[in-house]
């Protein structure tokens, strides 16, 4: 038997979102037509998948077990039509650079000049990317890689050292903290933090609010759940509270008026930047720029503080 | 980005035979409608996929880095697919036996006899299986379980034995030693045997050819590639080579195929005619059915 296009991915959206109504906001279609073609699926299969209640809807049983294959499914799909994109966008001489918070361009102009130069037929097109969630093979799995802060390790993902940075502290301007020249570790430590997304990768979210120094999370994060870097400067805006961000980062907020000021932090171990992308997405142009890192260009060091 | 179902089971087939022509044969698709189903996904991914030559085709490399992905779609569609199927068949109650060779209900009348006065709501589909191919996971998927001697042993994949008997070679009326009443394995090594389909797994074909007494396949093969036990029959008949069978599946072979005498191999290692699943399945007769296997068959290892 085979599936009607799309509703395997139906199904598991529903599934997920647990109320058909988010579930078809969330896939763009209207609501009855969704309904309607989960009816076509259980009928098609013979088999009821979900329990409709007032509030939502729930997985039956044989639900649970078929959602299991159906999103191993949905995923080998995504997965498959991903890569026929890199491999698309490798012939046409194409590399999609993702990036979290600083855009590589304002980052580190210089060096990415320079490649464009070595490399005039090589399109870079830069993607901003929302904080990884796990696992990194997944996150990375829109883009030929990365530039970023070291995600999780993923055994099918390569990292390459760019170099490190020193975090920096945000507070908002109107924050106690905000005349400081510097912070120190234990200083700030008690302080609230924003709030990331559940989703968010646990040991990114944690190096942000320095849990690595704590050896736990903070007692007061906001509930912000922020999942990208606009986010973060628009619940600092906001909040009573603060983060820590690499340094370029750091830098580039400044030349914004964002409200928020970057305070040095003293004694935080350095953030790792890299660049990273998946084993299976590292086409000959990945390799060209990478060849570019390894002649010694290194994308610029950032000015220690902000 | 469009890519459907159809055109990756239509790109890993073409892949997989080297040949425009031999796929179409083999999707049942008129040749240039193939053709142009492939340049279809190639434009439609941006992508070559394959590169042409006068006898036939084979993978770019960008086309060998997508057909892995694409197999890995279609292969779990498939397996949602017949993990759905399963989970129905549990929902209404009905358990899917596969078998090879005779149907259960035949070979084993007391254990199927015993099953339904113990479920007597269940309903039993029977499904006739070709010889295994590939995996036997992917083999068994289709059924809830499968009524056979020994396919590949996989992890993830369960065996019971339920007889285990004397292999017995089924051969010609006219052969010259059609009158033994037992034979040894060795006097048979050097027979023309019938030839199984190159896909089907090597330790399957190689039990009905006794490659296992051999050390090796038989210096002699028909041009048959028989893929199913109804195909086997077709050929005992015209009589030109010897296979060996359990010796229960031969006695009502003989019913069939009047022609044919069959004799049991005294030292042969013995058939394993067992229940074969999943042990990732959602069908709890399939429980029901083992119950009644190990009361009523007890261990069949001690026969």
């Amino acid at each position: 038997m085979e599936f009607r296009r799309g509703h395997l991915l139906y199904f598991v959206t529903v599934a997920e979102e647990g109320q058909i109504t988010r579930a078809a906001k969330k896939l763009h279609l209207a609501q009855p037509a969704l309904s309607q073609a989960i009816a076509q699926l259980e009928s098609d299969l013979g088999l009821a998948l979900l329990d409709r209640h007032a509030r939502g809807v729930s997985l039956t049983p044989a639900g649970a077990v078929f959602l299991q294959k159906a999103r191993t499914a949905v995923e080998a799909w995504t997965d498959a039509l991903a890569t026929a994109q890199s491999l698309a966008r490798a012939r046409q001489g194409r590399i999609e650079f993702g990036f979290v918070g600083s855009p590589p361009g304002l980052d580190s102009p210089g060096p990415l000049e320079a490649f464009a130069a070595v490399h005039p037929h090589i399109d870079l097109r830069y993607r901003e990317l929302p904080f990884p969630t796990e696992p990194t093979s997944a996150w990375l799995a829109g883009v030929d890689l990365a530039g970023c802060s070291l995600p999780p390790a993923d055994p099918e993902v390569w990292t390459y050292d760019l170099r490190s940075e020193d975090r920096i502290v945000l507070v908002p301007t109107r924050h106690s903290l905000a005349g400081r020249e510097t912070l120190t570790v234990e200083e700030i430590l008690d302080e609230t933090f924003i709030g990331l997304h559940p989703l968010v990768a646990p040991s990114w979210a944690g190096f942000w609010s320095l849990d690595d120094h704590r050896g736990g999370p903070p007692a007061k994060v906001t509930s912000d759940q922020a999942a990208k870097p606009q986010e973060v400067l628009a619940a600092l805006a906001v909040r009573d509270a603060i983060t820590t961000v690499p340094a370029t980062v750091a830098r580039i907020v400044m030349s914004f008026p964002t409200g928020v000021l970057a305070i040095p932090l003293l004694g935080a171990s350095p953030v790792q930047i890299v660049l990273a992308g998946r084993i299976d997405r590292r086409s000959a142009l990945v390799d060209a720029l990478l060849a570019f890192a390894d002649t010694g260009i290194r994308l610029a060091p950032a000015a220690a503080g902000a | 980005m469009t890519a459907r179902r159809n055109q990756l089971h239509y790109l890993v087939t073409v892949a997989e035979e080297g040949q425009i022509t031999s796929a179409a044969r083999k999707l049942h698709l008129a040749q240039p409608a193939l053709s142009q189903a492939i340049a279809q996904l190639e434009s439609e991914l941006g992508l070559e996929l394959l590169e042409r030559h006068p006898r036939g085709v084979t993978l770019t490399p960008a086309g060998a880095a997508f057909l892995v992905k694409a197999r890995a779609a279609l292969d779990a569609e498939t397996d949602a697919a017949q993990t759905a199927q399963s989970l129905a068949r549990a929902a209404r109650g009905t358990l899917a036996v596969g078998f090879v060779g005779p149907p259960p209900a035949l070979c084993m009348p007391d254990l199927f006899g015993a099953f339904s006065n113990r479920y007597p709501e269940a309903q039993i589909t029977y499904k006739d299986l070709s010889f295994p191919q590939g995996s036997t996971a992917a083999w068994v998927a289709d059924v809830d379980v499968a009524v056979c001697h020994e396919p590949r042993a996989e992890e993830g994949i369960c065996m019971h034995a339920v007889r285990v008997e004397r292999r017995a070679v089924v051969l010609s009326r006219q052969h010259p030693l059609a009158d033994q009443r037992e034979l040894d394995a060795t006097q048979l090594l050097g027979e023309t045997f019938v030839s199984y389909h190159p896909h089907v797994q090597v330790g399957w074909a190689g039990f009905h050819c006794l490659n296992d007494h051999r050390g090796g396949p038989p210096a002699h093969l028909t041009d048959d590639h028989a893929l199913t036990s109804l195909q086997m029959l077709g050929i005992m008949t015209a009589a030109r080579a010897v296979t060996v069978i359990p010796e229960a599946d031969a006695k009502l072979a003989l019913q069939v195929v009047p022609d044919v005498i069959s004799v049991p191999i005294r030292d042969a290692a013995p058939a394993r005619v067992s229940l074969v699943w999943r042990a990732e399945n959602h069908n709890p007769l399939v429980e029901g059915l083992l119950e009644v296997a190990h009361e009523h068959c007890g261990g069949a290892d001690g026969v």
